[in-house]
C-alpha cells in the first residue's frame, strides 16, 4: 500500500530524531571520576566492573588512583579504604529496578607492590606493572597482563585470557575463552573446557594442562628437569621441543592418533585398545607426559 | 631406550606406563573443593531467593563438598585429577616417595571406584539444582556454561563407555575421574550457590535486568 507523502516525511523526521537522541544521549550521561587515596606499598587492591573496561596500572607512589568515565546508570565510582585494603567499586543509584545500564571506562593505578583482585563481568581488563600477587575473574570480557607479578591466578568464562609477564606461579583457568599463555613462569597450570590452549612460556620447570574439547599448543623453553603434563579429552595436544631438548617423554592416546616426528611410532597393545608411545630425548633430564581420549598427539621439531 | 627396540617387553612397558606410579595423592583434593565451594566474587548481584533455599542449597553442596573431600583425601595417584601420569606432582604433594607399581596398581581399583561413585553423586545433586544456581548468571553466560557442561558430559559418555569394556584399565578411569573433576569444578567454580564476597553482591540488582551487558564468546 502506497504511504502519501507527508506521512512518509514525518516518518523519517521521526527516525532522524530518534537517531540523533540515541546518539547524544551515552554522551551526555558519561561523567568523569577522579579519586584518590593514600596505600601501603604492599596492600591489597580488590576492583570490580561490569562493562567497559578496567586498566590497572602499577606505580611508584603510595596511593591509589582512580580515573575514568562512568556512563549509563552508575552513580560513580567508590574507593573504600579498609585498613591496607583498598576497594575500588562501581555505586549504583539506591533501588534502581528495571534494566540497569552498568557502565565504567576505569584506569586504576596503584602501588606496584599491591596484590590485586579483579572482577569484571564483560568489561576488558588490562594489568601491567603490578609486583604483587594478581587475582583476576572475568565473565566474558577479555584479559590481558603483562609485566611482573609474584603470581596470577585468573579465571574466565568466555573472555580470551593472554598472558606475557614474567612470574612464579600462572593458574589460568576458562570454560570457552583462550588462554594464550606466554613470559616466563615456574609454574604453569591452565585448565579449560573448548578455550583452546596455547603456551609459549619460557623456564617453567612444573607444567599442567587440561582441556576437554579443545587444543592444546605447547611451544615452550620449559627448565632442563622440567615436567609436563597435558591431557585433552577429545582436543589435539601439540607439543614442539627444541633441538637439545632433554626428557623422557610419554604419550597415551585411547583412539586418537599418535604421530611423533622426533623418535620411535606408537605402538598398539596387542590386546584392548589405545596407542602408547614411551621414549627419550637426550639426556633424559625432564619428564612429558601428553595424554588423550581420541584427540591426536603431534610431537615435533620446533 | 625406546620400547621398540624391546618387542618382547612392549605390551609389559605399556601396560606399565598406564598403571599409576604412586599410592599418595598427587595432591589433597579437599582445598580446592572446599575453596571452589566457597563463594566467588565474579557475579555481580544476587537474584532474590527465599533464605532457606539458598540455604538448602549451600547444605546440600557442603555436604557433596566434604563428602568428596572425605572420599579423596587418601586416594592413589590414579585418582588425582588434573595430571596426566604422576609426574612431580606427587614427589612434590606427597612428600612420601614412590611405592612400587603391585602396590599400587592392586590398591588402586576399589579406591577407585569409591572416588568415581562420589563424583556420579556429586554432579547429579550439583546438576539437579542448575537451575537456581544459574540465575547468578547472566543469561549469555549461563548458556555458554550449560553447553560446555553439555561439551564435558558429552566427554563423560564417552570415557565411561569405554571404560564399561575395561573396567580394569587405569588409564581410562583417569581420564573418568579428571573429566568428573572438571564437570564439578564448572558446577562449582561458575555456578556458586552464593554469588558475593564483592563489593557487588551488597548491590540490590536483579541480575536479569542488566540489559546493558553485552555477553559475548570471546574464545579462540
Amino acid at each position: 500500500m502506497k504511504v502519501p507523502d507527508r506521512s512518509q516525511w514525518v516518518l523519517k523526521w521521526l527516525a532522524a530524531a530518534l537517531l540523533l537522541l540515541a546518539a547524544s544521549a551515552p554522551a551526555t550521561a558519561r561523567q568523569t571520576v577522579r579519586e584518590r587515596v593514600d596505600a601501603v606499598a604492599d596492600g591489597q587492591v580488590d576492583i570490580s566492573n561490569v562493562s567497559g573496561s578496567v586498566v590497572v596500572r602499577g606505580w611508584d607512589r603510595a596511593e591509589v588512583l582512580v580515573t575514568g568515565t562512568v556512563g549509563g546508570d552508575v552513580e560513580t565510582v567508590e574507593v573504600e579504604v579498609r585498613g591496607t585494603r583498598i576497594v575500588v567499586s562501581i555505586k549504583m543509584p539506591d533501588g534502581k529496578r528495571g534494566r540497569v545500564d552498568v557502565n565504567a571506562d576505569l584506569e586504576v593505578s596503584v602501588p606496584k607492590g599491591s596484590s590485586v583482585d579483579v572482577s569484571v563481568v564483560s568489561a576488558s581488563l588490562e594489568v601491567d606493572g603490578v609486583e604483587g600477587a594478581l587475582d583476576l575473574g572475568s565473565v566474558s570480557g577479555p584479559v590481558e597482563v603483562t609485566g611482573t607479578p609474584s603470581r596470577i591466578e585468573v579465571d574466565s568464562v568466555s573472555g580470551a585470557v593472554r598472558v606475557d609477564a614474567r612470574t612464579d606461579i600462572l593458574r589460568a583457568t576458562s570454560v570457552s575463552g583462550l588462554l594464550a599463555l606466554g613470559g616466563r613462569a615456574s609454574e604453569v597450570r591452565a585448565q579449560s573446557v573448548s578455550g583452546r590452549v596455547e603456551l609459549t612460556t619460557t623456564g617453567a620447570e612444573r607444567v599442567e594442562i587440561e582441556t576437554v574439547s579443545t587444543a592444546i599448543e605447547i611451544d615452550m623453553d620449559a627448565a632442563p628437569d622440567a615436567s609436563i603434563e597435558a591431557s585433552s579429552h577429545s582436543g589435539s595436544v601439540t607439543l614442539r621441543l627444541a633441538e637439545d631438548a632433554s626428557a623422557e617423554i610419554t604419550a597415551s592416546s585411547f583412539s586418537g592418533r599418535i604421530a611423533n616426528a622426533l623418535g620411535p611410532a606408537a605402538e598398539r597393545p596387542r590386546h584392548g585398545p589405545g596407542s602408547h608411545l614411551r621414549f627419550t630425548l637426550g639426556e633424559g633430564e625432564g619428564r612429558i607426559d601428553l595424554e588423550s581420549f581420541s584427540g591426536s598427539i603431534r610431537i615435533e621439531r620446533r | 631406550m625406546s620400547d621398540q627396540e624391546h618387542p618382547a617387553t612392549t605390551d609389559l612397558g605399556a601396560a606399565l606406563t598406564r598403571l599409576p606410579r604412586t599410592m599418595q595423592p598427587e595432591r589433597d583434593l579437599w582445598p580446592t573443593i572446599a575453596q571452589r565451594l566457597a563463594p566467588r566474587t565474579v557475579a555481580p548481584a544476587k537474584p532474590r531467593y527465599e533464605g532457606w533455599m539458598v540455604g538448602l542449597a549451600a547444605a546440600a553442596l557442603l555436604t557433596i563438598g566434604m563428602g568428596l573431600g572425605y572420599l579423596l583425601r587418601g586416594e592413589t595417584g590414579s585418582m588425582a585429577p588434573g595430571t596426566v601420569a604422576s609426574g612431580s606432582g606427587a614427589r612434590e604433594a606427597s612428600g612420601a616417595g614412590a611405592m612400587d607399581l603391585a602396590n599400587a596398581s592392586s590398591a588402586s581399583a576399589p579406591r577407585g571406584a569409591a572416588a568415581l561413585a562420589a563424583y556420579r553423586a556429586a554432579t547429579a545433586e550439583l546438576r539437579s539444582d542448575l537451575a537456581l544456581r544459574g540465575m547468578y548468571l547472566p543469561p549469555q553466560t549461563r548458556s555458554v556454561v550449560q553447553r560446555e557442561l553439555a561439551v564435558i558430559e558429552a566427554a563423560i559418555a564417552e570415557v565411561e563407555r569405554a571404560f564399561a569394556a575395561s573396567p580394569a584399565d587405569p588409564h581410562l578411569e583417569r581420564m573418568l575421574l579428571t573429566r568428573y573433576r572438571q564437570q564439578v569444578d564448572l558446577l562449582t567454580r561458575w555456578l556458586p550457590v552464593n554469588a558475593g564476597g564483592g563489593e557487588w553482591s551488597d548491590r540490590p540488582l536483579d541480575q536479569s535486568t542488566l540489559g546493558g551487558e553485552e555477553l559475548t564468546n570471546e574464545g579462540a
